[in-house]
């Protein structure tokens, strides 16, 4: 018969009566035993049995011969066998001595049976666990590899990524120095006040200085007879995304007050993160000489396309034939202008017809102001790549413009962030586990040097700190099953750990532990404060409210409003005498950890003891 | 040639299990007690010790842990009158259990079983 994967038992002890009675409470327990009444006999044995023998329970005196220490040292010098040393001293030397010794625990005699196989059974799980420790040392040291590659392959990517952003600050500068420079008046405008305004814009305006417009309605600039119809131009480009292109005749009102006709266009654009309208106008009486318009538009058409950075292709609409792509184009695909003037979109773009549909159709859906295509390189290779598309016309034809990014490297590094991250996921759950493990392993240390000593001030001091390294545990058993992003929910943590009050102090019907959790989410370092501070809040108000009364309830809540998180701990007992109890280890700790988090803590007596602690969350 | 070490204080019957052991084709040592056996077993390596219990100058459980103690795998049966004399001790250590009768077959069939048993352990 075995119990905890513990059958057979060596009993290592002198005095015979003892040993009897000893392997009396070891067989009725369901144990086999062995019996050795000195040192040398249980070497002997263990050197002629270790195979059969699961654990020796090893009394430290043993008379004459050698000492228990001192047997178990020969014994382990050539087999593997969990020791449990039982004596009748608790004296430091010899706690020490066994120390010294590969110990799976130390029993003081006149053992209770339930402290016997709490003993037998932890014994056995550490051997087992040393052995499983030995074993995935290595796979930890693995795993420690692993962990540096992701931390390296991490700061290459924000290397990366600042890099990225370094060139995306360069070319919105250079965007911004040639709409700056351009001879037409282009501003743009968000939430209907002026975001941006060039040069010309400007001068347009009777400005000198941007702060004079900047900020300012753009209506304020607008005739009022034209109000009500940009109102509807400006819910077109807002709503739906969608340029207005059709020249608009209007007149502008100049800061003193003088009137100019123009002629306006509009495309929606993003700026500074806001969603908003860029408007290009022209001055009608100044475009009257149309050889004038059309030197300005093409002056306009070569600083946008030939100087840009950025890929530009234009396209036919029509039959997809390419019409012209700029310099930064050529060098991207790897032909030469002519040649790109010579094929159609279809044959840069990888993807089917239906594929292009699907993608426009999803691109729509998603709200997206591009597309992801895949194109073809010259070389061959192909490339990822996100697309920028609109109207435009050029020199009187209809075409559709296209800005092309290549963004394979930056989805291949997301690709295995992403790998990464899932990876540290895992091992960060694995670490979890093995601390909730610890945790359970010293609480019951805690329990088993409770539960055997007779002061009761030791005794209740041990089951406290037991209480706390408990909820300690609870937690960190939670995080291994959670998704790990540093935050947890309220109500994933607190329920199990009032349970486990409940459990601890085995409340029956007379205390009622009543409960209120939100969803809402808190830093996990938090929530070890906090659960340390109910464990302590609860466990005062069971063993001193209610000593006078013969029913009582407790109320724990914890909520959040927008700014600041609650958390209330009540009940309905005698209340808290002022010089009492503040002075003891556990509300200590509540002020402590208080103030670590930088709460507020208020108490009051009305009708029982109330805790109100408020906090404002770590983001 | 597998060797064996009978401890035996009676001579006479000492003699009749040398013989019928060397019938067997075993190579047979003699000794009259504990103490001349404990002696035996640190100038010799024997592959079988048969031992019985009560004997004078030192008896047979004490010499049982004298021997184990030099050489901890060597193969042991207890041979022995006392069939309710088992100690713990003995029950744990030694191979093989056997009591004494006019007829020595049990004796040798247990002698082959534990030689069996140990080679096939190798």
């Amino acid at each position: 018969m075995s119990k905890y994967g513990v059958s057979l038992i060596l009993l290592v002890e002198d005095e015979a009566i003892i040993a009897m009675e000893e392997a009396m409470i070891l067989r009725s327990e369901g144990y086999e035993v062995v019996q050795a009444f000195s040192g040398e006999e249980a070497v002997l044995i263990a050197g002629r049995r270790n195979a059969s023998i699961d654990m020796i329970l090893m009394d430290i005196d043993l008379g004459s011969g050698i000492d228990g220490t001192e047997a178990a040292r020969q014994i382990l010098e050539f087999c593997d066998i969990p020791i449990v040393f039982l004596s009748s001293h608790t004296e430091k030397e010899i706690v020490d001595k066994t120390e010294k010794i590969t110990s799976y625990g130390y029993i003081v005699k006149n053992f209770p049976p339930i402290i016997l196989n709490t003993s037998i059974k932890m014994a056995h799980k550490l051997y087992l666990e040393k052995k499983r420790v030995k074993e995935s040392n290595d796979a930890l040291a693995e795993m420690n590899e692993n962990l540096k590659a992701v931390n390296s392959e991490l700061i290459k990517w924000r290397l990366e990524e600042e890099k990225r952003s370094k060139e995306l600050r360069e070319s919105d500068r250079r965007f911004r120095s040639i709409v700056e420079g351009a001879p037409v008046p282009i501003f743009i405008q968000t939430d209907k006040k002026f975001a941006f305004l060039n040069h010309t814009a400007l001068k347009l305006f009777g400005a000198v200085d941007h702060a004079e417009l900047i900020g300012k309605n753009v209506f304020e600039r607008f005739h009022p007879d034209y109000h009500d119809k940009i109102n509807e131009r400006i819910k077109k480009i807002n709503e739906k995304g969608s340029p207005v292109r059709d020249f608009f005749k209007q007149r502008f009102i100049r800061l003193d007050g003088s009137e100019v006709w123009v002629e306006t266009v509009g495309e929606p654009v993003e700026y500074e993160g806001k969603k908003g309208a860029i408007v290009f106008a022209r001055e009608i009486a100044a475009a009257s000489n149309a050889g004038d318009a059309l030197l300005a538009e093409e002056s306009h058409y070569d600083s946008l396309f030939e100087n840009n950075h950025a890929v530009m292709l234009l396209i036919d609409p029509e039959s997809g034939q390419i019409y012209d792509s700029n310099p930064a184009a050529v060098r991207f695909y790897g032909w030469t202008r002519e040649e790109i003037c010579r094929m159609k979109i279809s044959e840069i773009n990888t993807l089917s017809i239906e594929e292009i549909k699907a993608e426009m159709n999803l691109a729509v859906k998603l709200k997206r102001n591009h597309f992801h295509f895949k194109h073809r390189l010259a070389d061959g290779s192909v490339r990822n790549v996100e697309v920028y598309s609109g109207p435009i016309t050029v020199k009187g034809k209809h075409l559709l413009y296209s800005i092309v990014y290549d963004i394979t490297e930056r989805l291949a590094a997301e690709d295995k962030i992403k790998a990464l991250l899932a990876e540290k996921e895992i091992i960060v759950k694995e670490v979890h586990h093995r601390v909730k493990n610890n945790l359970n392993t010293i609480c019951s240390f805690l329990n088993l040097q409770s539960a055997k000593s007779t002061n009761p001030e030791t005794h209740e001091a041990l089951s406290e700190a037991c209480g706390r390294v408990r909820s300690m545990g609870i937690l960190y058993e939670r995080l291994s099953f959670s998704e790990y992003d540093g935050k947890m929910r309220v109500n994933e943590y607190f329920p199990a750990l009032i349970r486990n009050i409940t459990e601890a102090f085995g409340l029956g019907e007379e205390i009622l532990i009543e409960s209120v959790f939100d969803e809402s989410e808190i830093k996990t370092k938090t929530m070890f404060s906090l659960g340390i501070i109910v464990t302590e809040l609860v466990s005062n108000s069971i063993k001193y409210a209610f000593s006078d009364k013969k029913y009582g309830k407790i109320t724990v809540r914890i909520y959040s409003d927008k700014e600041k998180f609650y958390l209330l701990v009540s009940d309905n007992g005698s209340g808290i005498d002022e010089a009492e109890n503040v002075s003891g280890l556990g509300m200590r700790l509540v002020e402590m950890l208080v103030q670590q988090m930088d709460a507020k803590m208020k108490r009051s007596n009305e009708g029982g003891t109330n805790y109100e602690i408020s906090f404002v969350p770590e983001p | 040639m597998t060797k064996i070490l009978v401890v035996e204080d009676e001579q006479y019957q000492r003699e009749l299990y040398a013989l019928e052991l060397k019938d067997e084709g075993y190579d047979v040592d003699q000794a009259a007690n504990g103490k001349d056996a404990v002696e035996l077993v640190k100038t010799n390596k024997y592959d079988l010790v048969i031992l019985d219990i009560r004997m004078p100058e030192m008896d047979g459980i004490e010499a049982l842990g004298k021997i184990l103690s030099r050489d901890k795998k060597i193969p042991i049966i207890i041979y022995t009158a006392y069939s309710n004399y088992k100690s713990n001790f003995m029950t744990w250590t030694a191979d093989a259990y056997v009591t004494k009768s006019s007829n020595l077959d049990e004796l040798k069939n247990k002698i082959k079983e534990v030689l069996e048993n140990r080679s096939k352990s190798k």
